[in-house]
């Protein structure tokens, strides 16, 4: 079983800074330009369990971290060596993250997903999380457009937080909390965005939380 | 680095908080800063 965070390799600091944290893990190139920071033994997986136990996952990722918790205690309890305990793991894996790959669905075709764990509690409790949510997933976009030959440019700010349609009520909680902003589901549908272009919203709500009270991401 | 990215776009909301992106010389700043972030972004 896998922890893994890949990033772009610029952001090697920031990989270490984590790694650092954890006290655990090994940082190695990915792809092309990318790097992984990954933690693999259980001893080790015990360490990043009690972290996101201690600051509870908000958005749907959190029902992805309550199966892989379940797969880890299965492991701890060497059922995966049995048939039924491996056939455990794979129902639980189907229901994780993007699914089965697709070779162990054409190797175990009638494996049946389990229930995907509810996530209810979705409050904003604490704000390192709003301020690691806005800073770490959002994007700053500037637009300049033409008005005509004898108009100069307009220019417009742009916030965006773009994730998966699943958590789009997450996303109009965060339209709530920050008291600015809109939800507008995407053309595709399948994902969502919370969308901030208002100038005095900008700089007196989004531009704060970006600076944001976390320690261990801050920049 | 996205924290790059977060310095430019903040100094363009203060540029435009103070109106100086109706200035040719705010605006050319803006368009500089602009060209060289997010994706756009040299890092090597």
């Amino acid at each position: 079983m896998i922890f893994k965070i890949s990033l772009h390799k610029k952001d090697f600091e920031k990989l270490s800074r984590i790694k650092n944290y954890f006290g655990v893990g090994i940082i190695k190139k990915h792809g092309e330009t990318t790097l992984q920071y990954s933690v693999t033994s259980s001893k080790d997986l015990n360490i990043i369990i009690s972290h996101f136990d201690k600051y509870p996952l908000i958005s749907e990722k959190r029902a992805d971290y309550e199966l892989f918790k379940q797969a880890l205690n299965l492991f701890k309890n060497k059922e995966h060596l049995s048939v039924s305990g491996f056939k455990k793991i794979l129902m639980i894996r189907t229901s994780m993250n993007l699914g089965l790959p697709e070779e162990l669905k054409i190797a175990f075709p009638t494996i049946v997903p389990v229930l995907r764990p509810v996530v209810l509690d979705k409050d904003i409790k604490d704000p390192n999380w709003v301020a690691g949510f806005v800073s770490g997933e959002g994007s700053f976009i500037i637009g300049i457009f033409n008005r005509g030959p004898n108009t100069k440019p307009g220019i417009q700010l742009l916030f965006k937080i773009t994730q998966h349609s699943r958590d789009a009520n997450l996303l109009k909680i965060l339209v709530n909390y920050l008291n600015c902003g809109r939800y507008t589901a995407s053309l595709d549908y399948n994902r969502g965005e919370f969308i901030v272009s208002n100038l005095p919203d900008m700089i007196g709500k989004i531009i704060p939380w970006a600076f944001g009270p976390s320690i261990l991401f801050r920049e | 680095m996205k924290s790059l990215d977060f310095s430019d776009f903040k100094e363009v909301a203060i540029l435009m908080g103070n109106k100086e992106h109706l200035t040719e010389q705010g605006l050319s700043r803006i368009q500089i800063i602009k060209s060289k972030m997010n994706l756009r972004r040299d890092f090597d």
